[in-house]
């Protein structure tokens, strides 16, 4: 089997990880108008995490696109590219799927030597998922 | 036939029938033609639940690593690693009302119904055996609410003094699926 390239971030303890292909650049400041922090998008269904959120500040904002245009998606720091082996790529079943409240949340990677880092589907992300906007 | 025998016969004098009843241990009558259903009984804190043997395709040990997902609701708990695919571990005490389950981890069981296949943590198994089908019986309407919709049937053991409720998996994965719990 071959290996997907993917760009990983940290989010509040745990890992995440988007396929590279989907990120046309990073950059340390936001210049797009559409624009969110990954917190706001992936904990804006829980309300302590949002509240956690006030002192939160993206450390590098990864350009994606989706049907309306180019966005930005603002992450921690710890960005990393790395090829993984397909066979490390497991999707969620979809009894989770159903039930989670992560917009994206696709499958996980699974290394005997690293914790298990959250496959997000860069395509079903979208600024307008989140109520609340990031000011950089 | 001499008159010694004959003798013998008016003292000791038994049918067949009552000869062979003499053995039997206490006189009940055991159907050994009666359709008999595979359980497993578990137990959620202290109430005792089985699932058909049909819906549990596997009993997997407590030492089981759990992942835990972000973004999921408190009645799951995480996902497995099975075997190369990825399988959901829920707890059904939200869905059936019952107190929040206790630290302690029981086994799992993979449970399918509804189309959908889940690990399902219990806090205890107590065994797995094919019951009677006069064993089980409808399931009163004095069940508490949150109950009725995901119990099939009560099955009564002789050495238990309480009953135990059949789960209907499908109704519960289509309940899960659909957000309760």
């Amino acid at each position: 089997m071959g290996q997907v390239a993917l760009v990983s971030f940290s989010l509040m303890g745990a890992r995440y990880a988007l396929e590279a292909r989907r990120v046309l650049r990073m950059d340390a400041h936001a210049s797009l108008e559409r624009r969110v922090s990954a917190a706001e998008l992936l904990t804006s269904a829980t309300p302590a995490a949002s509240r956690s959120l006030l002192s939160y500040l993206p450390a590098r904002w990864l350009t994606l696109r989706d049907g309306e245009g180019f966005w930005q998606l603002g992450v921690e720091g710890g960005v990393q590219f790395d090829r993984w082996p397909a066979e490390a790529l497991l999707p969620l079943p979809p009894l989770v799927i159903a039930r989670c409240q992560h917009p994206g949340l696709r499958g996980v990677a699974l290394d005997a030597d690293r914790p298990a880092m959250w496959l997000l589907d860069a395509q079903q992300l979208s600024p307008n998922s989140s109520v609340l906007t990031t000011k950089s | 036939m001499s008159d010694d025998s004959s003798a013998n016969q008016d003292i000791d004098a038994l049918s067949l029938d009552e000869a062979l009843a003499a053995h039997s241990d206490d006189g009940r009558i055991v159907d050994v033609e009666e359709p008999t259903q595979q359980v497993v009984l578990f137990r959620l804190g202290n109430q005792r639940f089985a699932l058909p043997g049909s819906a549990v395709q596997e009993i997997l040990g407590r030492d089981q690593e759990v992942y835990y997902v972000p973004g999921l609701p408190a009645s799951t708990e995480g996902v497995i690693h099975l075997r190369g695919a990825i399988e959901s571990v829920i707890r059904l005490q939200p869905l059936l009302g019952l107190p929040a389950p206790s630290a302690a981890q029981g086994m799992i069981l993979l449970v399918k119904g509804a189309g959908l296949r889940s690990g399902v943590r219990i806090d205890h198994l107590d065994d797995v055996c094919a019951m009677p089908q006069s064993a089980f019986k409808d399931a009163p309407d004095t069940l508490p609410e949150a109950l009725h919709p995901f119990v099939a049937a009560l099955l009564h053991e002789n050495d238990a003094r309480d009953a135990t409720a059949l789960l209907d998996a499908d109704a519960l994965m289509a309940a899960y699926r659909a957000g309760q719990g």
